[in-house]
């Protein structure tokens, strides 16, 4: 078996809150991502998954447990070490509008991590519009503001940016839960491809059992910060062995 | 409340607009008459000439001449450029000292967040302009005193909506992808959160012009800001409230200036705060 690019063991997160329970919203989440793979994790809504997603990423610190990326244990990493760790990992957001700056083109927003990392503005300017005609739109689109294009526009272009340095792991937070269902079919068909060319693993945030099936290969179930289930996403659907999977899976069905 | 019509809000609109560019032009208009003042003024505002003193308005003095025989008009117009540009100064010194301290509080979080809001709330419970007298008592008059005294009084408001816009952005996507791409704090901060903050900031501070105005003349009036005879429109109206009975222009015109002046900034601030709200600009641009 091939070394895991992501390894999470026993990650948990408790949210003090003042005069009322702590809330536990991701418990003791233990899985492999191996490189290549491309996982789902699903979940309803308040399940813990974007709570999990910042904790790998390491935007929010995690309350114990350990994310090795490549190597590396992202939650003790601090400053410089942890921006370094983001150049092996990118995502991409579920509100494609609100995750480029109103006030800045869509081109800063790609050219942005490239030129952190030491590019020159005018190949980053360059490159950027490789990337966003990889993504299925014109290049000139780097001159446009967020407001100013569709939402599966933006969609491709936080795609072409999360894609600017390469990384080896993408994170898809309900990357397509806001798109109309043909958009989506497109990101996903887009998904795919650049998955095969550049290689990268990809973790599916996704609440859409029928979308997992279709594009993942393997999938866990989320219910209340707890990993209830795993397995292959066909298996998974066929024979659910968790009560609450079985419930998540009827109510979809 | 029903949605207005699409006719409805592009009339509003338009005289927003309209009453932009009227209040905008009105304050130029008064920033111009206090930088050319010199030129502007008919005499001489320091001459005296006691046999003209104490005159009631007339064609040659339109606002009169008050008891050393020097033209009111004249010294209200040159008035002007320490009314004017000291309240500038201190907006801006406020804004900026309140915007720093407010995003370094919200950006750092935790316990010097804490510290400096409880520091801010002491401010904003305490009386102003009776903290303003302490100062300045402390530090003597003048009014480059009166002008700090009023600014350590004054950054809190601005402290607390840079702090508050600041943790708005702190949990928007694109502040979450900005750091993904690897900026250090300065970076974003600088790149991302000022600008996007400053909306807000700004509109408060063209709002507060015209309060500053009314503070720092009171400060003078009170004989804490401006010195005579330098003109100065608070100290003005102090200096002459004494002739109230006898020749009441000599109150009347500073008091006026100040009336208008404050008038037109707050009057531009409330467009300028509606201009920017989206909701009243409609159209695409959220």
């Amino acid at each position: 078996m091939p070394e895991p690019i992501l390894s999470v063991s026993g990650l948990t997160k408790t949210f003090k809150l003042r005069g009322r329970e702590d809330v536990r919203a991701v418990r003791d989440v233990t899985f492999d991502l191996l490189p290549g793979e491309c996982l789902g994790l699903i979940g309803e809504s308040g399940s813990g998954k974007t709570t999990l997603v910042h904790l790998i990423t390491g935007l929010t610190p995690a309350t114990s447990g350990s994310v090795v990326l490549d190597g590396l244990d992202v939650t003790k990493l601090k400053g410089k070490a942890l921006r370094a760790a983001w150049k092996k990992m990118q995502v991409v957001f579920q509100t494609p509008t609100e995750s480029f700056d109103p006030r800045r083109t869509l081109g800063d927003g790609i050219c942005e991590s490239m030129r952190n990392n030491g590019l020159s503005k005018a190949d980053a300017r360059k490159r950027a519009g490789e990337l966003l005609e990889r993504c299925g739109l014109p290049a000139d689109f780097a001159k446009r503001y967020p407001h100013e294009v569709s939402g599966g526009q933006c969609q491709r272009a936080a795609i072409a940016r999360a894609l600017a340095i390469e990384p080896k792991l993408l994170i898809c937070d309900e990357a397509t839960s806001a798109l109309d269902v043909t958009i989506q079919a497109e990101i996903i068909e887009l998904l795919r491809t650049l998955r095969r060319e550049l290689d990268m693993s990809i973790l599916f945030v996704c609440h859409d059992i029928a979308l997992v099936r279709q594009f993942c290969d393997r999938v866990l179930v989320m219910y209340r910060g707890e990993l209830v289930e795993t397995g292959v996403p066909a298996e998974v659907i066929a024979e659910p062995k968790n009560a609450y999977t079985r419930d998540l899976i009827n109510s979809i069905l | 409340m029903k949605e207005p019509t699409v006719r409805i809000q592009k009339l509003r609109r338009d005289t927003l607009k309209g009453r932009l560019i009227v209040f905008s032009a009105l304050a130029v208009l008064l920033l111009l008459a206090s930088v050319f003042s010199e030129q502007l003024c008919p005499y001489d505002p320091y001459a005296q000439d006691l046999s003209i003193a104490k005159m009631a308005p007339s064609a040659a003095h339109l606002f009169g001449t008050d008891r050393y025989g020097r033209d009111m008009l004249s010294r209200v117009i040159v008035g002007s450029r320490t009314s004017i540009f000291s309240t500038l100064l201190l907006v801006a010194i406020i804004t900026v000292i309140g915007t720093i301290i407010g995003v370094f509080a919200g950006w750092v979080g935790g316990a010097a967040d804490t510290i400096l809001m409880r520091i801010s709330d002491l401010f904003l419970a305490f009386p102003g302009l009776v903290f303003a007298l302490a100062v300045a008592g402390v530090l003597g008059g003048g009014l480059h005193n009166a002008i700090i005294a009023l600014a350590a009084i004054s950054w809190p408001k601005f402290a607390r909506i840079a702090r508050s816009q600041t943790l708005a952005q702190k949990e928007m996507p694109y502040f979450h992808a900005a750091k993904l791409a690897g900026g250090s704090s300065m970076q974003i901060i600088v790149k991302h959160v000022l600008p996007n903050i400053m909306g807000p900031v700004l509109v408060t501070s063209m709002l507060d012009i015209g309060t500053m105005m009314m503070e720092l003349a009171g400060l003078s009036f009170l004989g804490l800001g401006a010195k005579p005879p330098a003109a100065e429109w608070g100290s003005m109206i102090s200096d002459t409230r004494g002739l109230l009975q006898t020749a009441p222009w000599l109150t009347f015109a500073p008091g006026l200036a100040i009336f208008v002046s404050v008038m037109i900034f707050n009057l531009l601030g409330d467009t300028v705060r509606d201009y920017l709200d989206p909701k009243m600009r409609g159209g695409q641009r959220a």
